[in-house]
């Protein structure tokens, strides 16, 4: 037997969130997602979360799970001691139960402009990369925007025009590709009021990013390259 | 939609409740840290401050520090100022050599540095507190 202790809000029903227990018997290997379909299935139809890929691809059902934000499709039932408590990711408006509004994390990142900036001149026909230049960006290129660590900073909690983890992390990503032309814009952009530098090092976002980033180490580096102009 | 609102105290609780690791702890305590660090020095202005009335008024407030209980309070204010500058140079590392990966050993280290601290502030400064 397992319970979950699941956050339920309801805009309809209810003023405040509350907790919902349910238990049931999880089978050998199966995730907090499976158990989730399995509650939305057969204990309480009205339970809300999101999800698709259920492979740690997607980054929809990033979730707080008995104290670390981290995916529910990879996280097994079975590490985690049982009552499991699971809570919508912080900072960010709940809409129903799990599912929050994504809103001002999607727009942080549309602010760093994550796509490339031509160079002044381009070439006639493509880009070359070098391996090389390749393996520059390889540490920053996996976030699939599940916004764990956007929940976990508590800058994010204070400031809602703070870029964010996730944002700056892909500002970096771009400043350090080779076929990249907008650096200086994009760490002008990246120094603003609330940008790197309100970033506390406090170091959450590296510890529950379930691709194993680090976006601490992506603010330090732009930190630096705005500070000495190199880029 | 629900938004979570709380108060600056509850702000603090909340985001410890949620996130418990060493990164947290560390940022808590360098806040409170640096809070009492900021009052301290207002004290510390005032009773300096008193020298610009003449070494009379300087030594009457002197002699209104010179208490047990402000001897403690100095041990606990090295603390705090050893806890804040060690946190803070665990920071800087971070931001000059991009050790994130060590940051959790970092913290260890500079707890122990701490605990060193201590024990030599414990025994020059215990031994004033029992004079009076
Ligand atoms: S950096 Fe990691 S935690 Fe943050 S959104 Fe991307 S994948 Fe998720
Ligand atoms: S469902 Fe796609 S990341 Fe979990």
């Amino acid at each position: 037997m397992v319970e979950f202790r699941v956050f339920r809000f309801d805009p309809e029903k209810n003023k405040e969130p509350e907790f919902q227990s349910y238990e049931f018997d999880p089978y050998k290997g199966m995730t907090i997602l499976e158990g989730l379909y399995y509650i939305l299935e057969n204990l309480d139809s009205s339970l809300a979360f999101r999800s698709s890929c259920r492979e740690a691809v997607c980054g929809s059902c990033a979730m707080h799970i008995n104290g670390i934000y981290r995916l529910a499709c990879k996280t097994q039932i079975e590490i985690l001691k049982s009552p499991i408590t699971i809570r919508p990711l912080s900072h960010l408006p709940v809409i129903k139960d799990l599912v929050v509004d994504l809103t001002p994390f999607f727009n942080h990142f549309k602010e760093i402009k994550p796509y490339l900036i031509p160079k002044e001149s381009p070439p006639e026909k493509e880009y070359i990369q070098s391996v090389k230049e390749r393996e520059k960006i390889n540490d920053w290129l996996d976030c699939i925007l599940c916004g764990a660590c956007y929940g976990s900073c508590p800058v994010c909690a204070q400031d809602d025009k703070y870029l964010g983890p996730h944002a700056l992390l892909k500002a970096l990503r771009f400043v350090d590709d080779s076929r990249d032309g907008g650096a200086k814009e994009r760490i002008a952009f990246v120094t603003q009021n609330s940008g790197v530098f309100r970033c506390h090092t406090i170091f959450n976002c590296r510890e529950v990013c379930p691709k194993d980033l680090d976006p601490t180490k992506a603010i330090a580096k732009l930190k630096l390259k705005a500070v000495f102009k190199k880029f | 939609m629900y938004e979570k609102k709380s108060g600056i105290i509850k702000y603090y609780f909340d985001e410890w409740g949620l996130n418990k690791n060493i990164g947290t702890f560390s940022w808590l305590l360098h806040r409170l840290t640096g809070m009492i660090l900021a009052l301290y020095l207002f004290a510390h202005i005032i009773v300096v401050s008193s020298g610009l009335w003449g070494p009379e008024s300087f030594n009457t407030w002197l002699k209104v520090v010179q208490t047990p209980l402000t001897h403690f309070l100095e041990i606990f204010l090295l603390a705090c100022i050893a806890l804040h500058l060690l946190n803070g140079l665990r920071i800087i590392l971070t931001d000059l050599l991009f050790v994130t990966k060590q940051h959790k050993a970092i913290f260890w280290v500079a707890g122990a540095i701490f605990v060193l601290f201590m024990i030599v502030t414990l025994s020059v400064f215990l031994p004033r507190v029992f004079s009076h």
